[in-house]
């Protein structure tokens, strides 16, 4: 030992020095993980308080709609005086407009007295409610006030909202309120709420209105930080209870003007970091697998260089030999090199006429049989055939004879000589054997020894590489996974690109299921495997039973997967016993069946991404919450006037944009046999702008029924919209049509001009009646204008967003949208709607939110429609009614009357007797429609019976010929659900008396 | 509710006469039916005055069949614009019609 050259003096602190600078380098990247984390916990937090802020601000403004909406019917002149017959009458007409106010809207006067309710409840009149706080708040401080009141036994909570009304000369005469039930506003809350998360109201009494429990109300609980949050007035509060008395929370909150209550949104504080927590671990294990393996890459370099070192001390061919096989073992990465080289450099040791090594491949478990693996040298034939078991020998050693037949049974091994050499290791132990020429010499038993000394640190380092490469191949894969499904948006969209992110490469079959609401699934996304998209095959069901796990779809029958054979693994999304959605991957048959690992990779990757799945981010969550506003605000998309009206509408969003627009429509049946038809686009987007579009929609929906005629509801709603806080620019088309006439009243705010298709297809768009959008319209710019409608034409309303394109002139976009209707004029209004969207949008990119709205003016004409109980006494309370309603026309001969007095009568006596057996309390409609454009009169009796099979006595004969003589048409159709009889005649054309 | 026809009843020169007036429906054709025919002897002559009748329809028909059967000898009042005029020649019912009660006593009690 005195020949030590310099490099070997300070090989240990070399050796150090590198280790040092290994664990400097790793520590300094735990660091900037566990920073990350930190930082992205604080992103979720600071998420969170946007959202709430967005929640809160939409809540006040549904409240403030309301209140707004009373003080527009507050300023009604009747409510000036103390007339309490004119109020009673005006809140019996408002009932059936206001929906929203459930509960009614009454006028309280000014000692505090109901004195008139829309809901007919004599209850209600003439209570003494001058103890409520809001009334006493609405009548001295003159102010509008919101309480929650806690129902009467047999009522659910009420929003109760008071508006002071004033008399003549400025005092206040009394108090409008309405009554809005606790689950309208429920409702709104449990649709902002992004999914996982609770929105709780707590009012000034400290009730908590909770949005997933419908309909009640609890206290605060006690427990929970509610004063401290009240006094704060926003913020977060961390790993608290809950207001409703959950543990471990996570809250932000708000207070809401002008209410002052608090709104909350909570979440299961673990939920909400578990995407931070996963990612630090996952980069910890990455750090701290980097760590081992370069420690041991120093090692072996140290030991590599010692053996350099210790020539002097070993035979110079055996140290030949070990240096490079050493040096082999240094550059070998995977377990395949390992084995082929410890079993080459045994089989090169003089004396030694083969090596085969046998063992379980990686993966495999320790029940497995072992296998051969590799061999060299001079093999014997039918080795590889051989079971041998793992451990033969713990040490190196010669087998004896018993032994050797016991691993070779069938004496293929011709050698006398065979050396065992158990090499251990992690995964369990190999067995190498080596056929020899004779006994072993100590040099070379201690070289085959060295040799497999040095397999086992080659085969940890193999494995610690392995493992960091799954490590960054799945720290890859899930940031490939969750960048590309954050760059989609919308859950579905984003679903299909995990299942294509998943195949191929880490399985050759991926479906995502999804639970419908009506408690069934559908298929939403799958890749390499052709399921249709609306048959699921089960994997909800499977997810939820098993959890996460391997499955063998022979023990799991209701998987109906169409490869049997391949190896699958089911992961559920969210919570495991009601998922979101659930994950199904496959691998086929042949290829290595998925391991344990490998679900754990799955569960993982589903993890990451279904947060960025369940929470998109803010932006996109204020955009949804702004759509979710719109859509509740929006009017119906289907509706139908008995057979005179059919109107559709269509909202379309712009693509890949991330506001949402303030395009509105509504439809509303007037009285006397008018329809409303209303469009308009508040200018801006995002929040503020559904917000102000849901005003303004409120508003209209509300005035549209006092209003005489288009021109008095644009006058008023123009006041409104300047009275109101942010209305902003707004632009409206609003038409009225007369069902009986054909008679279309219009006025155009600066909208793009409505469009008229009559039933030869010639389309013109309404010019007419246009002036400047609302809050700028000044008064007598603009004026209505009319027009008349035949039946069987369209009426197509539209916002900008369909005909707009850029570098394109209006008239040019105008004259597109023409032709589009012509072209694609239908009898189906919705089949028509997709057809001009498509016709208008589909090979350009939209940039402006659209909505289309095609009315179809099917039948004009006066319409009696009602239905009465199957009863002989009602007979003459019908043939009353009918001829009242007739005598108002005035070109009707009393011989027609009667005759369809008489033919309404038998048609009905036959429903009666042969449907209802001679009587029931059953429905009878009777529906008379009076084109006298067209000449003619249709009478329907329909009813819901079963008629009796065969009662031909002579009076049904009699009444079904008298039906026949004094109509032109008389059809009788009968199905399951009912009879249906169908009169129909000129009117006028006289009739003989007899045939 | 005032009932929807009223019956009235009297002798006539030996004639028994039932004067209905009203509407006559599926909800009151039994009860005007009985009352028409109180005390009437069915071999007897019978005058049946409906011109003040403002509605009828089958039903209405139906009992004139029945009572005509029973009653052979029967005389029908009716004014030439009423409903059950109208009616009557619409279905074809063949009665020994009058516009008068007179006329009809006349008729039914010379024959």
């Amino acid at each position: 030992m005195t020949n030590l050259t310099p490099v070997r003096r300070f090989l240990p602190l070399i050796t150090a020095v590198a280790l040092a600078f290994v664990v400097a380098v790793c520590s300094f990247s735990a660091w900037i993980a566990v920073r990350n984390a930190s930082k992205l916990k604080a992103e979720q937090r600071e998420n969170l308080s946007l959202l709430t802020g967005a929640i809160t601000t939409s809540l006040s403004q549904f409240i403030d709609q309301q209140t707004e909406i009373l003080q527009v019917l507050g300023q009604n002149e009747s409510f000036q005086g103390n007339n309490v017959s004119a109020i009673d009458r005006r809140l019996k007409r408002l009932g059936s407009s206001t929906a929203q106010f459930a509960g009614g809207i009454g006028w309280i006067d000014a000692k505090g007295v109901i004195r008139a309710w829309s809901i007919s409840s004599p209850k209600r009149v003439g209570i003494n409610v001058s103890d409520r706080n809001y009334v006493k708040t609405v009548l001295t401080e003159g102010r509008p006030s919101v309480q929650i009141l806690r129902g009467r036994a047999t009522e659910a909570p009420a929003i109760v909202i008071g508006v002071p009304t004033l008399s003549a000369d400025g005092h206040i005469s009394g108090i409008l309120t309405g009554s809005l039930q606790i689950t309208t506003m429920q409702d709104l809350m449990k649709s902002l709420a992004p999914v996982g998360r609770e929105v709780h109201v707590v009012d000034t009494d400290g009730q908590v209105v909770a949005s997933d429990v419908r309909g009640s109300l609890r206290p605060v609980d006690p427990a929970s930080p509610y004063q401290a949050m009240l006094a704060a007035g926003s913020g977060i509060e961390d790993g608290v209870t809950g207001l409703t008395g959950l543990p471990g929370r996570l809250i932000a909150f708000q207070v809401m003007e002008p209410t002052n209550w608090l709104v909350a949104v909570n979440a299961p504080q673990g939920e909400v970091y578990s995407s931070a927590n996963q990612s630090l671990i996952n980069e910890l294990i990455a750090i701290a697998v980097a760590l081992a393996v370069l420690t041991l890459g120093v090692l072996l370099a140290f030991r590599r260089i010692r053996m350099e070192q210790t020539d002097g001390d070993v035979r110079s061919a055996s140290s030949d030999r070990l240096r490079e096989t050493a040096q082999r073992f240094i550059a070998a990465t995977t377990d395949d090199d390992v084995n082929a080289i410890t079993t080459e450099a045994v089989a090169a040791v003089p004396g030694t006429r083969w090596a085969a090594l046998f063992g379980r491949p990686r993966g495999r478990s320790a029940t497995d049989d072992t296998e051969h693996l590799t061999q060299a040298g001079d093999v014997p034939s039918g080795l590889s055939s051989l079971q041998a078991p793992t451990v033969v020998s713990d040490h190196i050693a010669v087998l004896t004879p018993e032994q050797v037949r016991r691993i070779d049974p069938d004496g293929v091994i011709p050698d006398e000589t065979v050396l065992s050499v158990p090499i251990h290791g992690g995964d369990g132990t190999q067995a190498l054997l080596a056929g020899l020429e004779g006994p072993p010499s100590e040099a070379d038993l201690d070289e085959i020894r060295m040799h497999a000394e040095n397999a086992v640190q080659a085969r940890e380092r193999a494995e610690l590489i392995l493992r960091e490469r799954t490590a960054r191949a799945r720290t890859d894969l899930v940031a490939r996974i969750t960048a590309g499904v954050e760059s989609e948006i919308g859950v579905e969209k984003r679903m299909r690109v995990l299942a294509s992110a998943l195949v191929p490469g880490f399985a050759d079959m991926a479906v995502i299921e999804m639970p419908t609401s009506a408690n069934g699934s559908r298929i939403v996304a799958s890749a390499g495997a052709a399921y249709q998209t609306d048959d699921p095959i089960g994997i909800i069901r499977c997810a939820r039973d098993l959890g996460p796990s391997l499955i063998d779809p022979d023990d799991f029958p209701d998987l109906d997967v169409t490869d049997r054979d391949a190896s699958y693994l089911v992961v559920p999304m969210g919570q495991a016993d009601d998922p979101t959605a659930a994950l199904l991957l496959g691998r086929r048959a042949g290829v290595q069946p998925f391991v344990a690992d490998e679900l754990m990779v799955a569960r993982v990757v589903v993890d990451r991404v279904s947060v960025a799945i369940e929470q998109p981010r803010l932006y996109e969550e204020q955009r949804d919450i702004a759509f979710t506003l719109q859509r509740n605000l929006l009017g119906p998309t289907s509706v139908a006037i008995d057979d005179q009206l059919r109107v559709e509408a269509e909202y379309r969003p712009a693509i890949n944009t991330m506001s949402v627009g303030g395009d509105w429509f509504d439809v509303i049946h007037l009285a006397d046999g008018r329809v409303a038809l209303a469009i308009g686009d508040v200018v801006g987007h995002g929040l503020a702008a559904a917000a102000t579009m849901g005003k303004l929609s409120s508003a209209l929906r509300a005035l549209a029924l006092s209003a005489a005629n288009p021109d008095e509801l644009l006058r008023q709603l123009d006041t409104f919209a300047r009275r109101s806080d942010g209305g902003g620019m707004a632009t409206l088309a609003y038409l009225v049509l007369d069902l009986r006439t054909g008679e279309l009243e219009y006025i155009v705010a600066g909208h793009p001009p409505p469009l008229v298709v009559a039933p030869n297809g010639r389309a013109r768009f309404l010019w007419e009646g246009r002036g400047s959008p609302l809050a700028v319209f000044r008064h007598g710019d603009a004026s209505m204008a009319s027009t008349r409608i035949e039946p069987g034409s369209k009426i197509i309303l539209y916002t900008d967003g369909l005909i707009e394109r850029r570098g394109e002139a209006i008239d040019d976009s105008l004259d597109r949208l023409r032709h589009a209707a012509a072209e694609h004029n239908q009898d189906d209004p919705r089949t028509m709607t997709h057809a001009i969207i498509s016709a208008m949008l589909d090979d350009h990119p939209q940039t402006d939110d659209a909505v289309t709205l095609v009315a179809s003016v099917d039948q004009l004409g006066r319409t009696f429609n009602r239905t009465y109980p199957a009863r002989p006494d009602q007979l003459a309370e019908i043939r009353q009614a009918v001829g009242a309603w007739m005598a108002e026309s005035e070109a009707l001969d009393t011989t027609l009357v009667q005759d369809v007095l008489l033919g309404l009568d038998e048609a009905v006596s036959n429903a009666i007797e042969h449907a209802y057996f001679g009587g029931s309390d059953e429905p009878i409609s009777v529906v008379i429609r009076l084109h006298e454009d067209s000449d003619d009169l249709v009478v329907t009796v329909t009813d819901n019976g079963r008629w009796r099979a065969q009662t031909t006595g002579p009076d049904r004969g009699r009444g079904l010929g008298i039906m026949r003589r004094l109509f032109d048409d008389v059809a009788v159709r009968t199905n399951e659900s009912g009879t249906e009889i169908r009169m129909e005649r000129a009117l006028h054309t006289t009739r003989v008396g007899a045939d | 509710m005032a009932p929807l026809a009223e019956v009235i009843r009297h002798l006539e020169r030996g004639v028994p006469v039932s004067a209905v007036s009203g509407e006559i429906d599926l909800s009151n054709v039994d009860t005007v039916e009985i009352q028409l025919l109180r005390d009437v002897p069915t071999d007897g002559p019978f005058v049946l005055d409906m011109s003040e009748v403002t509605f009828l329809d089958s039903v209405g028909i139906a009992m004139l069949d029945r009572i005509s059967r029973r009653v052979p000898a029967i005389r029908l009042v009716t004014t030439a614009r009423s409903p059950v005029t109208r009616l009557l020649d619409l279905v074809g019912l063949t009665l020994p019609r009058h516009t008068t009660v007179a006329d009809a006593v006349e008729d039914v009690s010379g024959s």
